[in-house]
């Protein structure tokens, strides 16, 4: 029941990511929810669940809106599987540290895509990197994910959300 | 021991399956002809919940945005009536050329001049889905292969460009817009149509491209349309120039360019499809 709703949740985010989600950007930033939930799953579970997550989410994510077939799955499988790989040495209770785990996943999350850009084709300089956008990427993930973090913690509490 | 094979079994099925994707993501990274079935059928069961979930955003959107934007609302107003003016003004001179066009149609016909064929079909589209990725600007339509859409049908909307067509599936497609890094656009210059160029898409919502002639004049607040080599027919509105530059160690002259179409507001779309 508890693993049914964890990828309920799962689908539910990726359809509400492409429409509703895009209404709440911040000077056209939308939030990253599928990472955000990718790593406070990952905080719970061990990290071969961890990566099936992060995996499945982004061949999804690959399959309707990449260019390229499987750069998300590699992002978010890599992610879930490292999270998964600390999670037993970092503490639960502590809010900070889903904020400092969403904050470097993002990091990753954007230098992947930054490698991407320049494999494929395009010539980007270093001048060219819109420093603000990452910035409030790195933010805005970090700071949704605090309370992502409280709910799927208190969940998983009362055994109702289950990895 | 045991234990010692369980950990390094995980880490290894993890290595391959990252090798396995980086070889996947190697073949696939150039425009594909066909979809895999998988794909096709992901986005078959997808792109209609995300449709219905579209609609009903923009019906709760339409319903609070009028109470909420009240005075950039009556500001628009305004401007819209001094605009209607103007407008009024240039359909008085377009119908009188109009008349003298009309006129040499019917001379042209009568000299047995061959006209040039009408190569393309348009349907209207919706927009269900945006890529929720920041870092690149495709989305999804919700028109496909029972359509008639094809790979690189052009998509362009009442203000001007939007993109191309990457990839077909039944009831959707993905399309590419031209302010992605992946996209490019060859334009003319709409005051003088012999200055020609490229422009590309970036990773912070700009086009930016060059002229390929360096003499070439091109000011702040020049309109540029597409030029019709490539993918893309000639006459559609690309954007606005904002921008000239010219750096010393390269000798073209590089421009930025605002698209006429606001992309973040954009829901629907006309899907031009080449007939043969």
């Amino acid at each position: 029941m508890g693993t049914i709703l964890a990828w309920l949740i799962v689908l539910l985010n990726f359809i509400l990511q492409g429409t509703l989600f895009q209404y709440f950007s911040i000077f056209g930033v939308v939030p990253n929810t599928t990472l955000v939930i990718i790593v406070c799953f990952a905080l719970f579970s061990d990290k071969n669940k961890g990566a099936i997550y992060g995996f499945v989410i982004g061949i999804m994510h690959d399959m309707l809106y990449g260019q390229a077939l499987g750069v998300y799955a590699l992002i978010y499988m890599l992610t879930g599987y490292f999270i998964g790989l600390i999670n037993r040495k970092v503490f639960k209770d502590n809010l900070i540290i889903s904020f400092f785990i969403t904050a470097i996943a993002t990091f990753f999350y954007i230098l992947v895509n930054i490698t991407l850009i320049y494999v494929l084709r395009h010539d980007i300089a270093l001048s060219d990197l819109p420093i603000l956008s990452i910035i409030i990427q790195v933010l805005y993930n970090s700071i949704i994910s605090i309370f992502v973090y409280l709910y799927v913690f208190k969940l998983y509490k009362k055994r109702i959300l289950k990895f | 021991m045991a234990k010692d094979n369980k950990k390094n079994r995980s880490a290894i099925i993890v290595t391959s399956v990252v090798i396995a994707l980086i070889i996947v993501v190697g073949i696939t990274s150039n425009q594909r002809e066909n979809l895999h079935f998988i794909e096709k059928w992901l986005g078959n069961v997808i792109t209609p919940i995300q449709k219905s979930t579209t609609t009903g955003i923009n019906f709760v959107r339409d319903a609070v945005n009028p109470v909420v934007n009240y005075s950039r609302i009556k500001r628009e107003n305004d401007g819209l009536r001094s605009e209607v003016e103007d407008l009024r003004e240039q359909i008085i001179k377009a119908r009188l050329e109009r008349d003298e066009l009309e006129e040499l149609r019917s001379l042209s016909y009568a000299l047995n001049y061959v006209p040039k064929e009408e190569n393309y079909r348009h349907i209207a589209a919706n927009i269900v889905s945006k890529n929720p990725g920041n870092w690149f600007d495709t989305f999804v339509i919700d028109i496909g292969e029972e359509n008639g859409v094809k790979l690189d049908s052009v998509v362009v909307s009442s203000n001007g460009l939007v993109g191309r067509v990457f990839e077909v599936g039944g009831n959707w497609s993905k399309v590419i817009s031209i302010i992605d890094n992946n996209s490019s656009v060859s334009f003319q210059i709409m005051r003088n149509k012999n200055f020609k160029g490229i422009i590309t898409g970036s990773v912070n919502y700009e086009l930016s491209g060059y002229l390929f002639d360096p003499l070439a004049e091109v000011i702040v607040g020049d309109k540029l349309l597409t030029s019709g080599l490539g993918i893309y027919p000639s006459g559609i509105l690309i954007g606005e120039v904002i921008e000239v530059s010219r750096t010393t160690d390269q000798l073209l002259k590089t421009i930025t360019v605002e698209p006429s179409v606001n992309f973040k507001r954009l829901n629907k779309v006309l899907v031009y499809i080449p007939l043969n």
